[in-house]
């Protein structure tokens, strides 16, 4: 026990007063003051207690649902389409969304003028539309009250905000607005290679193109906030962050599509048709180059086709036919339209002789100007009076239809079916665009004498465009038949390469010395045959035209056709023309395609570096770079206002693409007169 | 004015006493207190940009501790007679400083509306209204000291004087913080009480506040019609009789806080694991930290809490009851007042038993100043303890 014992002598009394003590009544009262912090203390306790008691489930399970993690999306930013090089031709633009949370504006008069007062100055709002949003749902925490605003128009008014929250002076306090970040396609070349790239909306994804064949890789994952309770029943907040889609690399070359574009809107300015289409492939390995069609559209604006159709007589069709009409022209004619492909696929018809050994190349066949079937039908072919004695090779000069359908008897039926099936003729090649067709043809049990006669010149089956460039890809490339593709590599956002894809070799459809007498009696029907007219002094071009005359066989309507190569001894690329019903008097003797072709090969070979003899000038043109300063919009990641418990939207930098353009491969071989060469001999018979 | 004599006497050695308990008690509650401001405080320092590091506030407490700490031993190695005799020094340097921050601009630094921070050039250096705390408690224990027994003799005049030290300074005080200031008239009421023998005028001034406060309660809107209460004061005692009318004012921290300790249970949802500190109680590191403590710790958590102070202020009694004089005891006994109030009014207002007042719950709540002073305090009891003699039965 500790006690106090002060030792003063008695002596030092009466100098020293005796120091003051704490006498024994101030220990009583200090004694009771101690027992009143205890009482009160325990009466706190019982308080705890108390509100524990009366309240924990309800309080706890208060707590819990204040706890409102409505789960929310995190928008992942789409994948871009660039082209071969690099040149970006679909991308994405942010924007912003103003979301209005009337609960916390109405919350205190504070805040309600000021705010709508603010949003009114720098948006310039109609006032009482905005009243009225936000008196009307005054419990809601969120209206997207606007949409598209830019980034500059969002710190606007976010500058303002802080610059009145911050200023102590003033009880005015700006709460209850914050920005979502959205983000928009682009497509900064416009119309360029809206064939074959669709367009991408925000709400349906991908439509059409690659946008919809790729869909799963360019839409990215949406991330996620959301929270649950545990076995603790604590409240966990997870946030899975958005993917952004993959990049997309097509094998097309934008300048390739530009120079296609330019010359088919040239030809429907100038001349005019039902529908234009060109297809530009590399035999080597299957790799679409350029496609195009004269059905042009603007996927920044899909919904836009007043170029074809009356906007206003659109909106009184029916849903249906609507929808028709926009298909019309988001639709690729390349690979959807099933045309007879004509006289172009005769070398499909001579390959199957060849190949079967019941063709020779020596031989020649008897043209007396058209066949008659079961007494009644006279084919006959285009020159009426007939070819005279045609060699193998001139069947093809001059595109003589009494040659093949001799041919096609020695054939029959069956061979001439599977050869059909070995060139892929009905069925899909599996290019990667949707809505692919796969054509028309005939089975052997249903082929009549009449009907395989007509199929070996390309008439009474149908086939789309790109089954016939595929087609002949291989009849020209050593017999390989490659899948066409329009895409070389998918990239993850941080450009690493996730997919690259190669050439896809589906089956050998010839061999290679076929394939090699193939080119050389192509060469020849463009040195000498029916399509001189594209020769280009310099380039060793091969090529076949076609005319095939549609269905009603009124000798009216047309599809003509040209299909091209070069060089001739080891094809780096092959061009497919095909003008459908040109605006002609005569459309049997148009030369559209054919002069369509050269017209674009002119400006097209010296860009690939297509080998030439040294009498040409192969400078590529320069006009055909693209422009550097089309706008390429970089998608810029800003920090955008979210409530307090909210996320920073997710955020990723879109690199810039290169704008250079790579050339293709020079070619291995050299150039050097096909063996047979010289000119064939003038047609004997008229 | 007489001197105090303090030197002169010689005493014989004997076994001297420190009170480690009241040592440990401090120490475990700074400890504690220390974790929880962290537990409170990291989920909101981590998502505020500006902040950014979830151990911002508990850096600062801590450094504050450190330094207090170093200030309590200090203290406790100096003799209370000698700075006691600095009382009047430190009664005018407190004074100046209260009216500096009060009504010279440039002096003041507003925070919550309210200049509560002393800082020279710009740069924040403490709440004055901390030392004014310490600052009456020496000078009353000195004043009481010397009237001694003229306390009771000349009970009135007596009275006059005491109001003449402390309702100036006070006044100054409840200017700019009026919980602070109602701290210090408890302190003095407990002070006087203590050294009185009279019983009387204490029960009659207990009954008269209590009286005031029922009507204060019962008509307050009337008295803000009057113009008797400021709105802000009469808003605080609607908001304490019905929290839920009042959810997004006032009332939204209290009924906060009463849903932490409601939730948290007999044993509490754990520590850190509170769901209320997630930016429901706003900055849940100062006064509504006992809801937090409540929350993650459960009722069981909360007596311990209530009873490591009990302890503390039961040890500020023994030392009071054997302090070696009466200035000594007096000091104490202040001290004691200081912590007990400030305990009984924090739970008090977190418990919502009375109007929401800002008072911090000592060593726990985050706050330099407070932290400090609080722990010079605590140095002023354990150097009163070091002059306590022991007899040694030996």
């Amino acid at each position: 026990m500790t006690t106090f014992r002060n030792k003063i002598s008695k002596g030092h009394i009466k100098e020293v007063p005796k120091p003051k003590k704490f006498k024994a009544y101030m220990k009583r009262k200090l004694t009771f003051a101690l027992l009143g912090v205890a009482l009160a203390l325990l009466l706190l306790v019982f308080a705890l207690i108390r509100i524990r008691e009366n309240d924990e489930q309800t309080y706890a399970r208060i707590v819990l649902s204040q706890q409102s993690y409505d789960s929310r999306t995190i928008a992942a930013q789409r994948g871009n389409i660039t082209d071969r090089n690099g040149t970006i031709l679909a991308t994405n633009e942010a924007f912003y969304i103003l979301i209005l949370d009337p609960n916390v504006i109405l919350a205190d008069e504070d805040y309600t003028k000021p705010t709508i007062d603010l949003l009114v100055e720098v948006y310039d709002f109609d006032r009482t539309d905005l009243e009225n949003r936000i008196n009307q749902n005054p419990n809601s925490h969120y209206i997207r009250y606007k949409t598209g605003l830019t980034r500059e128009e969002m710190d606007a008014f976010i500058e303002r905000q802080t610059e009145i929250n911050q200023n102590d002076k003033l009880d005015d306090e700006i709460r209850g607005v914050w920005f979502e970040t959205s983000y928009r396609r682009v497509y900064p070349y416009e119309s360029l290679g809206c064939t074959f790239l669709g367009f991408a909306t925000a709400n349906s994804g991908g439509s059409y193109g690659l946008e919809q064949y790729y869909e799963e890789e360019l839409s990215g994952v949406n991330g996620r906030v959301y929270g649950y309770l545990n076995d603790d029943s604590n409240v966990e907040v997870q946030t899975v962050e958005a993917q952004d889609g993959y990049t997309i690399v097509s094998t097309v070359d934008a300048t390739v599509q530009n120079i296609i574009e330019t010359h088919i809107a040239k030809f429907m300015k100038d001349e005019g048709a039902t529908e234009v289409a060109v297809l530009c492939m590399d035999p080597r390995n299957g790799e679409v180059l350029g496609m195009a069609t004269s059905k042009v559209y603007d996927p920044n604006k899909p919904m836009d086709i007043s170029a074809y159709y009356d906007m206003d007589a659109l909106e009184d069709l029916s849903t249906d036919e609507r929808y028709k009409a926009y298909a019309s022209v988001w639709g690729n004619y390349i690979i959807r339209e099933n045309i007879e492909p004509g006289s172009t696929s005769k070398i499909m018809t001579l390959i199957a002789g060849l190949e079967e050994g019941l063709v020779d190349k020596t031989e020649h066949f008897y043209c007396d100007g058209g066949e008659s079937f079961l007494g009644n039908v006279y084919v006959g072919c285009h020159l009426l009076s007939g070819h005279g004695v045609v060699s193998t090779s001139q069947a093809i000069w001059y595109s003589c239809n009494d040659a093949m359908m001799q041919i096609s008897y020695r054939l029959g039926p069956k061979t001439f079916a599977d050869y059909q099936l070995l060139f892929n003729l009905g069925m899909r090649t599996g290019i990667d665009l949707p809505g692919e067709e796969r054509g028309l043809t005939v089975e052997a049990d249903n082929m009549t004498t009449l009907t395989l006669a007509m199929n070996a010149f390309g008439q009474n089956y149908n086939c789309t465009m790109v089954q016939m460039a595929a087609a002949y890809c291989s009849a020209i490339n050593g017999g390989y038949y490659y899948e066409p593709h329009m895409v070389k590599q998918i990239l993850d956002p941080d450009g690493n390469v996730v997919k690259s894809i190669d050439k896809n070799l589906l089956r050998k459809t010839c061999s290679e010395t076929t394939s090699e007498y193939i080119r050389q009696i192509l060469f020849e029907t463009v040195e000498g045959g029916t399509a001189t007219r594209v020769h280009i002094n310099g380039y060793a071009i091969g090529g076949k035209t076609g005319t095939a005359e549609k269905v009603k066989r009124d000798k009216e309507n047309y599809v003509l056709s040209f299909i091209g190569m070069a060089p001739v001894d080891n094809p780096e690329v092959l061009m497919y023309v095909v003008v459908d019903e040109p605006h002609e008097e005569d459309q049997s003797s148009s030369a559209a395609a054919t002069q369509m072709f050269r017209d674009i090969a002119v400006d097209l070979f010296p860009y690939l570096n297509i080998k030439g003899s040294a009498e040409t000038d192969t400078t590529p043109n320069p006009a055909w770079a693209l422009p550097e300063d089309y706008p390429i919009p970089t998608p810029d990641v800003p920090d955008v206002t979210v409530p307090a418990e909210g996320q920073d939207p997710n955020a990723t930098e879109t690199g810039e693409g290169a704008q250079t353009h790579g050339s293709f491969n020079e070619s291995t071989s050299g150039w050097s007169m096909p063996e047979n060469g010289g000119l064939p001999p003038e047609p004997e018979g008229e | 004015m007489p001197q105090t004599r303090n030197t002169t006497y010689r005493r014989p050695r004997e076994a001297s006493f420190f009170d480690y308990s009241l040592l440990i008690a401090v120490i475990a509650l700074c400890c504690f207190g220390l974790v929880m401001v962290y537990s409170s405080s990291a989920y909101s320092c981590a998502i505020d940009p500006k902040v950014n590091d979830p151990a911002y506030y508990l850096k600062r407490q801590g450094e504050f501790m450190l330094l207090g700490f170093v200030a309590m031993v200090v203290v406790s190695r100096i003799d209370y007679h000698w700075y006691s005799k600095l009382a009047a020094l430190g009664y005018a340097a407190a004074f100046l400083l209260m009216v500096l921050v009060d009504f010279v601009p440039g002096f003041g630094k507003e925070s919550h509306g309210k200049k509560r921070w002393f800082m020279i050039a710009g740069r924040t250096l403490f709440q004055p209204s901390e030392l004014v705390k310490v600052v009456v408690i020496l000078c009353l224990a000195v004043f009481l000291y010397h009237i001694g027994k003229n306390l009771d003799k000349k009970f009135g005049k007596a009275l006059v004087l005491l109001a003449a030290i402390v309702v100036p300074i006070d006044a100054l005080v409840i200017i700019n913080n009026l919980s602070t200031g109602l701290i210090i008239l408890g302190i003095t009421f407990v002070m006087v009480f203590v050294a009185s023998e009279k019983r009387m005028p204490f029960v009659v001034a207990v009954t008269l506040i209590a009286a005031v406060a029922f009507i204060a309660t019962k008509g307050a809107k009337q008295l803000v019609d009057m113009g008797l209460l400021q709105f802000y004061q009469a808003e605080r005692i609607l908001v304490w009789q019905d929290p839920w009318a009042y959810p997004l004012d006032g009332g939204f921290q209290v009924i906060q806080g009463l849903y932490a300790i409601g939730s948290g249970g007999l044993f509490g949802k754990g520590l850190g694991n509170s769901i209320q500190k997630l930016s429901f109680i706003p900055e849940s590191q100062n006064d509504m930290i006992f809801s937090i403590i409540c929350e993650e710790l459960g009722v069981f958590g909360a007596v311990s809490v209530i009873l490591l102070f009990f302890f503390l202020i039961w040890r500020l009694v023994v030392i009071a009851n054997n302090a070696p004089d009466l200035l000594g005891s007096l000091l104490v006994v202040g001290i004691m007042a200081h912590i007990s109030l400030q305990v009984v009014l924090n739970i008090a207002v977190v418990t919502n038993s009375i109007p929401n007042t800002g008072v911090t719950l000592p060593f726990i709540s985050y706050g330099g100043t407070s932290i400090l002073f609080l722990m010079v305090e605590m140095g002023m009891a354990l150097g009163v303890s070091s002059q306590i003699r022991v007899e040694t039965d030996v």
